[in-house]
This record gives structure tokens, C-alpha cells and sequence, in this order.
């Protein structure tokens, strides 16, 4: 199969276990990315954008009602295009860190969209149940089920269609991009080192409580007693 | 018995397929119980009465959810039985549990149970080991089904002595998993700290830590994608001219 095709049906079914509540977490970033890359063959590559781009949100609460960005297909897009432009550009380490800026950043957009598309698609939905009852009214609970189905077939489509169209043309101009511009913004390992700080900060926003605080000071202490020990 | 059961639990897993900003999860609800309208529409009950009263408002964490269908089955199946049973009674009892507990299950999973797992998951992560996300899938997926499916058989026994116990027998560890998730991000703040020192020098972790007291800045004004967005472009501008 296409891998183009093969990663954007996975999205979709990724897309449907977050948006369903199914919800066994596989659809996080950090998974997510790991298993796109086993698809396109770069497993250690999918893992390691997945992981950036999930840790850029680590602190992130999902409460209801609040709006969130679509995490799920936000890691994937940028996994994905990561590996296909490794796999392109082979092991030079100045073009891996532009393409994992840019992969990074298409994956953000496409959880701003996720986020703005989906907020508009649940003002909209409770008119599905409104039909569901009109049909079980008239004794038709099946037509109750199909249009309830239809929701996943949804979240499905909407997945797959955003991933090929957004990893079709975000691939060619990350490619385009590295050939023309001549920018260096180091190896993939410095981008490693410097965005789990964004991680970092959500995280202190989450424990720095009464009840909390304390235990996150041990953990720091505790990591810098261990390598002040070792020498 | 136990396909009717089955029935209803495999629905639950997608009840906020259809969740909205007017009815909330009611349409989920209402597919949930489709196995119970069916049955008791055989006993002679009108089908669409019953549907219509499970089909409003309905508020509830995805997972949590489990609890509040097991004891609307319970409550409808006793009513269906002795014909006494208030429907008022239902109703307000569906919407006090779901609102009690949604508040402890947003609580739970939001904000202690998915943050600590993805911690370890980031931990392990950054030297490039797959088991960190092992472990929170491990973690997160032992609670998951605990409610999920537990939940669903607790709530059945809804009326009986004890319930209220049982339902918090499952809390019983969040103390604990708050404070594990405060140590894990703390050994994860480190971790990242000594690694950009020992891979870019004091630089590189001096501006992970203004990167740190930026995005707290912003997030007072922010939402947190903009905060996400300007300091992960401020990280990319210091590497392209350090």
C-alpha cells in the first residue's frame, strides 16, 4: 500500500480512538508517533518527533468544556513528515533539525485546525441526536444507531483527508524549503535538549500547589543529588 | 443476560462519539442504552418513551460514565419490575451521580492519572526508550478498565449497602498519584536541564530556562497553544543565531 495512503487510514483510526473515547491513550503523540514511524520503516525517527511534539504539551489538562488542540492528529503530521523527510534526505544533521522545526510546526497547525474545526463541529452535532429521537419516535431505533455511526465515520474521514492532504503537500515543501533556504538550526539532538522546557513550564504550572510543590522539588533534588554522587 | 451486558458495555466505549455543546453526551447515552429500549420495548413499554427520557442532557467523564449507565439500567430494570419506581427519582439520581462523579473523574484521569503517565513516558523518552510509553499505556489502561468496565458492573449493584464505599475505594490512591506525578516531573525537569547543559553548554540551558519563565509569563494572558507556538518560535530563533 501507499504509504501515504497506509499512515493516513491509520490517522483516521487513531482519530476516531481519541475523538470516540475509547480512549486507550495509544492515539497520544508520543505512542502514536512511534507506531507511525514502525509504518513508514523509522520507527526510532516517528518515536522522536511523536515524543517532541508531545512533550511540548505535557501539563496540558483536558477538562470538559475547555477547548484543546488535536494532539492526535497534530503528533501524527508531524511524525510522519519528519520520517518521510529523513528517509529523503538521509543522515545530515543540519537538514534533520530544519525538518523537525518544520514538521513540528506543521503539526501545530494542524492542531490549531483540529482544535478550530472541532469546536464548530460540536455546536453543531446535538441537530444528529434531534433526528435520532424524530426517527425512534416514529419506532425507528436503527436509524437512531446508523446516525450515531455516522459520528465515527466522521471522525474517521476528517482524519484521513486533513492527514493526506496536510503530509502530501507538507512533505514537498519541507523539502522545498530545505533546498532553498540555507538556515541551520542545529541537529535534531539540540532541538531534543531545548523544547521539553516548554513541557517543563506546563508541568510547573500543574504542581506548583501546597500540595504538590514539595514533591516536585524531591524529584529535581533527587536526580541532582544521584548525579552529583556519580560524579 | 450476559450479550445484553456485553451490548451495552462495548457501546460505552465511544459515548462522547457524538458529544455536542447543547446535550452534551446525550446522544451517547442514548446509543448506550439502545440494548435496553430494545428489551423492555418487548415487554411492552412504548420504545420512544423510553429513549426520549435517556436522550437530553446528559454530563458526564467518558470513562466515569460506566457508573451512572450501570445504575440507570439498574433503576429502569427495577421500575420495569415493580412499576413503581419513580421516574424522578432516575432522573435526578442520573444527574447528581454523573455530576459528582465527572467532577472526581475529570480530576483523576485529567489531571493526575494522563499527566503522570505521559511523564514517565517523557522520561524515558528522552534517552530514547520506547518502555516509558509502555508504562503509561500499562498505568493508564489498568484504571481505564477498572472504570470502564467495573464501573459498569458496580453501578448495577447501585442500591446496594456499600456502593458509595466501592466507588471511592477507587479514588483511595490519588493523593498518592498526585504527589507521584510532582516527583516524576521534577526528575523530568532535571533530566532535561542536565542534558541541555552536557549537550549545548550553559547557553542552551540558560535559554531553556528563559524559555520556561517565558511561557509562564504568557500563559497568564495566553491560551496555551499561543504560549506553545511563541516560545517554541523564540527556541528556534536562539538556535538559528546562537
Amino acid at each position: 500500500m501507499n504509504p501515504l495512503i497506509a499512515v493516513s487510514v491509520l490517522g483516521g483510526v487513531l482519530a476516531v480512538e481519541s475523538r470516540s473515547s475509547i480512549a486507550l491513550m495509544i492515539s497520544q503523540p508520543i505512542c502514536a508517533g512511534w507506531i507511525m514511524g514502525s509504518v513508514l520503516g523509522e520507527a526510532a525517527d516517528g518515536f522522536m518527533a511523536g515524543a517532541l511534539f508531545q512533550m511540548m504539551f505535557l501539563g496540558m489538562v483536558t477538562l470538559r468544556g475547555g477547548r484543546k488542540p488535536d494532539l492526535v492528529l497534530g503528533g501524527v503530521t508531524a511524525s510522519c513528515l519528519y520520517v518521510m523527510a529523513r528517509l529523503e534526505l538521509g543522515g545530515d544533521p543540519a537538514a534533520g533539525g530544519i525538518a523537525l522545526v518544520c514538521s513540528l510546526l506543521f503539526g501545530l497547525a494542524v492542531a490549531v485546525f483540529g482544535d478550530l474545526y472541532y469546536s464548530r463541529w460540536e455546536r453543531k452535532t446535538w441537530r444528529l441526536s434531534r433526528l435520532a429521537l424524530k426517527f425512534v419516535a416514529r419506532g425507528d431505533v436503527w436509524m437512531g444507531e446508523v446516525l450515531f455511526a455516522s459520528t465515527l465515520l466522521f471522525h474517521f474521514l476528517f482524519g484521513f483527508v486533513v492527514l493526506c492532504g496536510i503530509i502530501y503537500s507538507g512533505h514537498h515543501m519541507i523539502s522545498f524549503l530545505i533546498e532553498t533556504v540555507n538556515a541551520d538550526v542545529g541537529s535534531p539532538e539540540l532541538l531534543f535538549s531545548l523544547i521539553p522546557f516548554i513541557g517543563i513550564a506546563s508541568l510547573v504550572k500543574l504542581h506548583f500547589v501546597r500540595s504538590r510543590v514539595v514533591w516536585f522539588c524531591a524529584g529535581f533534588l533527587s536526580v541532582f543529588v544521584f548525579f552529583l554522587s556519580r560524579g | 443476560m450476559r450479550g445484553f451486558h456485553a451490548n451495552i458495555l462495548w457501546r460505552l466505549f465511544l459515548i462522547n462519539s457524538a458529544g455536542n455543546d447543547r446535550i452534551l453526551d446525550g446522544f451517547g447515552l442514548f446509543h448506550a442504552l439502545i440494548p435496553m429500549y430494545k428489551r423492555w420495548s418487548r415487554g411492552g413499554e412504548r420504545l420512544e418513551e423510553t429513549a426520549g427520557r435517556h436522550m437530553g442532557y446528559f454530563n458526564a467523564n467518558p470513562l466515569m460514565a460506566s457508573y451512572v449507565v450501570g445504575a440507570v439500567v439498574d433503576m429502569e430494570e427495577k421500575r420495569m419490575m415493580s412499576g413503581d419506581f419513580p421516574l424522578k427519582r432516575i432522573d435526578r439520581l442520573k444527574n447528581t451521580l454523573s455530576a459528582v462523579l465527572t467532577a472526581r473523574g475529570d480530576f483523576f484521569f485529567g489531571v493526575l492519572m494522563i499527566p503522570l503517565g505521559l511523564t514517565i513516558g517523557a522520561i524515558f523518552a528522552i534517552y530514547s526508550s520506547i518502555i516509558g510509553p509502555l508504562i503509561f499505556l500499562a498505568l493508564y489502561n489498568f484504571f481505564h478498565m477498572r472504570v470502564r468496565i467495573g464501573g459498569y458492573f458496580a453501578g448495577l449493584r447501585f442500591d446496594e449497602v456499600g456502593w458509595v464505599e466501592s466507588v471511592e475505594s477507587f479514588f483511595k490512591g490519588e493523593r498518592v498519584l498526585g504527589c507521584l506525578g510532582a516527583f516524576a516531573s521534577g526528575v523530568f525537569s532535571a533530566l532535561v536541564l542536565f542534558k541541555a547543559y552536557s549537550g549545548g553548554g550553559p547557553k542552551v540551558a540558560g535559554w531553556g530556562i528563559a524559555s520556561v519563565v517565558l511561557f509562564l509569563a504568557l500563559r497568564r494572558k495566553l491560551s496555551l497553544m499561543g504560549s506553545v507556538l511563541i516560545v517554541f518560535v523564540s527556541i528556534v530563533v536562539f538556535l538559528l543565531f546562537r
